[in-house]
């Protein structure tokens, strides 16, 4: 019995050895190490041997289904590696073909360079004006005499506005500034208000040139308002949205609506203050207009000037975002070609 | 305007300065310098030669081979000029010299050149490739003759050192439009004296004993002239003015005509004065300044008959008008070679009426910049003397008096400066010493101060823009400079208010653009070509059209988006891409109600509407299939969903858009207080597709945003109890007529089930054809089934199921199930 256990022993680990696939394994188990199998029924017949050699028997049955066990495990493990690799292989697809195309819209270049701007703003606690505060259809008023441009300024000229057959007073906007009219008239301050939106100017449309395109303007109005509250806000801005390293200069201007007035300039960004065709030679670049709201504008809005100062400031959008991406002609924003729109 | 240094240095020392020095301390004080020019010589290392031997060219009939001798060694160059003989000194670059191009005027670096197989060692030079034709040394064109226009010219010598060409720097600076003063050399200078704490050398001429004007007569109409003063001056002698004159004209933008004119100019460059002079011998020695009658008619200086009007201000004789107050002169007074005797002109012409002057005949003038910006009532007269003064030196003038009407006295002006208001608009605190000397420097007078305040007198020439205390803060502002401003941030935090309505907008946008919708942004400024074009038409009455446009293709605001999408779709056509989705928040336009002071009257709507034409998913080595109506609608419904309004929109068919697809397009109301339509999408008409030449369908969406809005609900969305005992689903299939709607099949359903254990109905299967009769369809519909405390049974089940297909055949009257 001894030697059929170890013929038993031999067999079992040679067809382990030869074992080729999991179907194979599955076979062996069955004949080694089942129920049915030759070791049980060595087992079985325990019985009919003589106590001594029982237990020496029933030991050596235990040892070799154990080593076979342990065969086939180890079998086994290298069988199911081999076989799930096979399947891997078998699955493998083409991943640098393109993906099911899933359609993606781009937003506008402008409309994301408005909400840059408006964010940056409202995280210093600007809030958009309401759209009836901000119309691009407007009277002579909020566009000019509020603004207490002198009657007879040149801006009123029939060639740099586009009067309407609505009104004689009725125009479209020249310029968002009139917001800062519509907000002061229905509420009371402190105020600080951003307010993006559509100008108008009766120009021929040429690459730099549009007859219209879009400001944002901004209005803080409260006590103890002053011009270096001003500079601080926009250089906050300017250092957010051109970053820290790039330098900006605040110098005098004029507007009729504040007093006093700056332009602010950053770096040129082409030719960082060498000097490049973009910058006419200057090194800088105008990109805000700026300046401590005049009190005749106060008044007309009866805020009295004597308890409140504030600011105003306005930028043009399309000359940030043409800037920003290197666009040369500004005719590209309206065209909607889907070749200009998918770069951004 | 153009400012000479050479000139500036005059009134103000700034030799020690250089030109980008002042231009920055201009530009930071508010007179942005845009370009610094330098002007002399623009070549270098130019030496005279002189020509020894001209032989031909081997190679070309045109061209000589020219050896020249520049005092040390021969050189040999090849010339095409027909002017040059042995023996004449002309300029000579080598290789390595700075010359200008003769085209471009731009200067270059001369490099070895072979010039029809033969090697050129330099060139000789014209006078446009030294940069100084304007100088007209020569008539004739071709190579510079040094020793024809100078005396001893001496081989080998630098050209630079026998033209004497005059170095200077011109700075091109841009005043804004309240600062007539800066308009003037003085004015620049007074700037310049005060930015970099100098002093200024100027007082204004005056005159003692002045004689008036025997024969002539000057009146004036008050309205449109407050000052008007003429100097008579006789016995002139027309000729060219001193060359440094000249320069200092040319520097300055100004072409040197005569003495007379040359004067004229020079003074109004210096003090910002405009002066015109007449010929006196055609004037009959009387001048009125008059607003002209309409349809009276000049011919002006430059040639050009002006039809004037009421708002153009005539300087006349009694026979007519003679010159544009303030603009320009007219040719029957002008000074010809033939002149001898002149009547000088310096008035005040307000501001207002200049302008309309100017712009009633279409001209912008030198004259006409400095009247419109404000000049100084108190210049009036001392730039006249001034001018005399020169014609009596330059042109041997006899001064014969002058003539004068209205009044050049200017009021007093006084302003008080709280000191405390400095640092409560600037925020920083400047020493009153430095206020004071800062507004002394630039002309205001000190009359009086105590500890809080102090009191200026305006000058007359910042009488225009400085008229209150903010006027003089913001001069000590910006001398003082904006740069010593430290930055501060408003002492309050407050939080951004952010609306609802504002996210629910950027929602719906973000939702397309997930869709695959670009944003697009069009004009909203249109012309009735793009309607026609379109074939939209648009309300006469309601249009808001502007009164002047440089094109009719932008002269009305728009009533519909329509025609905007459609040059979107044809634009992108036209350049190859057919797959497209495309929205816009836009606006439309309409007049609603009449203007007045201070409204418009005028009805702006928010639109956002869209386009989606071409394949559903565009990639190549997949399948793809056409968007039509229903990946539209798909679109429409999740705009619906987003905003929770799914169960409350109806819609129905939309026959009477005239560019949608009658039997293709829909509207959608939301059942509210309001039930018009929000929106209204589908297929874009056949006609119009087929006009358009479009190859394949487009759908259009246009939603009004206002509408739509009105109808969102900003509550917090409160959650329900997830279920906890399961959903059935049982199918039902039936065969209607074909003009019954899923719409209502739907809405009856859910009318016949029971209300607590229905979970919803999905349709998942439309058919006809085999095996359905004609003019019928099959339908099929998933019915939910769930209650919320048990497990439905299937006898439960089967009574719904039951109902439901009792109540259709009752409501269709032609309903068959399948099973």
């Amino acid at each position: 019995m001894q030697k059929q256990l170890e013929e038993i022993l031999a067999q079992g680990l040679e067809k382990v050895q030869n074992a080729k696939n999991s179907e194979d394994i599955e076979e062996i188990k069955l004949e080694y190490l089942s129920r049915k199998s030759v070791l049980n029924n060595i087992k079985k017949g325990l019985k009919d041997l003589s106590l001594e050699q029982r237990p020496v028997i029933g030991a050596f049955a235990n040892e070799v289904a154990q080593k076979i066990e342990q065969a086939v495990v180890e079998k086994e493990q290298g069988i199911y590696e081999k076989e799930l690799n096979e399947k891997l292989e078998a699955e493998r697809i083409d991943i640098t073909l393109p993906g099911k195309n899933i359609p993606m819209g781009k937003v506008h270049p402008l409309t994301a360079t408005i909400d840059e701007i408006v964010s940056i703003f409202q995280g210093m606690g600007f809030t958009i004006t309401d759209n009836v505060n901000s119309p691009e259809v407007e009277t002579e008023y909020y566009n000019f005499d509020a603004l207490n441009f002198p009657k007879d300024h040149p801006a009123k000229d029939m060639q740099d506005t586009f009067y309407t057959k609505v009104a004689p007073n009725v125009i479209l906007r020249g310029q968002t500034s009139g917001a800062q009219i519509h907000t002061m008239e229905t509420k009371k301050p402190p105020m600080r208000i951003i307010s993006p939106g559509r100008v108008y100017r009766c120009e021929s449309v040429s690459a730099r040139k549009n007859n219209l395109f879009h400001q944002i303007e901004g209005l803080v109005v409260d006590k103890n308002i002053t011009f270096a509250d001003l500079k601080g806000v926009l250089n906050e801005f300017t250092r957010i949205y051109f970053g820290e390293a790039r330098p900006t200069r605040f110098r005098t201007s004029f507007f009729p609506f504040t007093e006093p007035s700056a332009e602010i300039d950053v770096q040129c960004i082409m030719c960082k203050g060498k000097g490049c065709r973009v910058c006419s030679q200057t090194g800088w670049l105008e990109i805000l207009g700026a300046g401590m709201v005049d009190p005749n504008v106060l008044r007309g809005v009866d805020i009295d000037p004597d308890v409140y100062t504030g600011f105003a400031f306005g930028m043009g959008v399309e000359r940030l975002a043409m800037l920003k991406h290197a666009i040369s002609d500004i005719r590209l924003f309206f065209n909607n070609d889907i070749r200009f729109l998918q770069q951004f | 305007m153009q400012v000479s240094l050479e000139w500036l240095n005059e009134y103000v020392d700034i030799k020690d300065l250089s030109p980008e020095e002042i231009a920055h301390g201009l530009t930071m004080s508010g007179l942005e310098c845009e370009g610094i020019d330098r002007i002399g010589a623009k070549f270098t290392n130019i030496k005279v030669v002189e020509i020894q031997k001209i032989d031909n060219h081997p190679n070309a009939d045109k061209l000589h081979l020219v050896t020249v001798f520049d005092g040390t060694s021969q050189k040999i160059v090849v010339c095409g000029a027909q002017n040059i003989e042995v023996g004449q000194k002309v300029p000579y670059a080598s290789v390595g010299s700075t010359v200008l191009d003769r085209k471009t005027g731009e200067s270059f670096q001369l490099t070895p050149a072979v010039i029809r197989g033969v090697e050129s060692q330099g060139m000789l030079c014209s006078d446009d490739e030294l940069g100084v034709a304007d100088l007209k040394l020569q008539e004739e064109d071709g190579i510079l003759i040094l020793n024809r226009i100078f005396d001893n010219v001496t081989v080998g010598a630098d050209v630079k050192d026998v033209l004497n060409l005059p170095e200077d720097t011109v700075l091109h600076v841009a005043p804004t439009a309240n600062r007539g003063d800066e308009m003037s050399v003085v004015g620049i200078a007074r700037e310049v004296a005060t930015i970099f704490s100098r002093e200024l050398k100027f007082s204004p001429m005056s005159c003692t004993n002045e004689i008036k004007a025997p024969n002539f007569e000057v009146k004036i109409d008050e309205n449109v002239c407050k000052y008007y003063s003429v100097a008579v001056l006789k016995d002139l002698k027309v000729a060219p003015s001193p060359a440094w004159m000249q320069r200092r004209l040319l520097a300055s933008g100004v072409r040197a005509i005569s003495n007379i004119v040359d004067v004229t100019n020079y003074v109004m460059l210096e003090y910002g004065q405009p002066l015109h002079s007449f010929d006196l011998d055609k004037l009959n020695g009387y001048l009125e300044v008059r607003t002209a009658k309409e349809g009276e008619t000049i011919t002006t200086l430059d040639g050009e008959e002006r039809q004037l009007n009421n708002n153009s201000v005539l300087i006349a004789t009694k026979e007519g008008g003679v010159a544009l107050a303030g603009v320009m002169g007219g040719e029957n007074s002008e000074i010809d070679d033939n002149t001898k005797n002149i009547a000088l002109e310096a008035a005040f012409f307000p501001a207002a009426s200049t302008r309309r002057c100017a712009k009633s005949v279409g001209l912008r003038t030198e004259a006409n910049a400095r009247f419109e910006r404000g000049v100084d009532m108190e210049m009036v007269k001392p730039a006249l003397i001034r001018a005399i003064q020169l014609l009596v030196e330059l042109c041997g003038a006899k001064f014969e008096g002058i003539a004068q009407a209205g009044n050049n006295a200017l009021p007093e002006q006084l302003i008080t400066l709280r000191y405390a208001q400095i640092k409560r608009y600037l925020g920083i605190d400047i020493p009153e010493e430095t206020c004071i000397s800062i507004l002394s420097s630039l002309g205001f007078k000190l009359c009086g101060k105590n500890q809080l305040a102090a009191r200026f007198s305006v000058p007359g020439f910042r009488a225009v823009d400085v008229t209150r205390e903010i006027d003089l803060i913001e001069e000590i502002a910006r001398i003082h400079g904006y740069d010593k401003i430290e930055p501060t941030l408003p002492d309050k935090t407050v939080a951004a208010e952010v609306k609802k309505e504002d996210l629910t907008v950027k929602k719906l946008c973000n939702l397309l653009l997930g869709k695959g919708f670009y944003e697009a942004m069009t004009s909203s400024l249109i012309g009735k070509p793009l309607y026609d074009w379109a074939g939209i038409k648009y309300d006469e009455a309601k249009n808001v059209e502007v009164c002047y446009s440089q094109s009719e293709d932008f002269c009305m605001l728009r009533q519909s988006v329509i025609p905007s999408l459609l040059n979107i779709i044809k634009y992108n056509f036209d350049n190859g891409s057919k797959n497209l989705r495309f929205f816009e928040n836009a606006k439309t336009y309409t007049i609603e109600e009449p203007a007045t002071e201070k409204t418009t009257g005028v009805k702006e709507k928010r639109i956002l509407c869209g386009l989606i034409t071409g394949n559903a998913n565009t990639s190549n080595w997949q399948e793809t299939e056409d968007v039509d109506f229903y990946t539209l609608k798909g679109v429409i419904e999740n705009i619906f969903e987003e905003l929770k309004l799914t169960q409350r929109v109806i819609y129905s068919p939309c026959e009477d858009v005239n560019y949608l697809h009658p039997k293709r397009s829909a509207y959608a109301a939301v059942l509210g207080k309001n039930k018009a339509p929000v929106a209204k999408f589908g297929q874009l008409h056949p006609v119009i597709k087929d006009r358009m030449k479009f190859n394949q369908d487009v759908f259009f969406f246009e939603i009004d945003l206002d509408a739509l809005l009105e109808n969102v609900n900003y509550n917090a969305v409160l959650v329900k109890e997830l279920p906890v005992y399961p959903e059935v689903t049982r199918d039902i299939a039936f065969i209607v007529k074909n003009d019954v709607s899923y719409q209502d099949l739907a809405k009856s359903i859910k009318k016949f089930v029971s209300p607590n254990l229905f979970n919803g109905a999905d349709i998942f299967d439309v058919y006809q054809g085999e095996h359905v009769e004609e003019g019928h369809k099959s339908v099929a519909f998933h019915i939910y089934l769930q209650d919320k405390s048990a497990t439905l049974t299937d006898q439960i089940i089967d009574t719904e199921i039951n109902k439901i297909k009792d109540g259709l055949k009752k409501f269709y009257s032609s309903v068959t199930f399948r099973e």
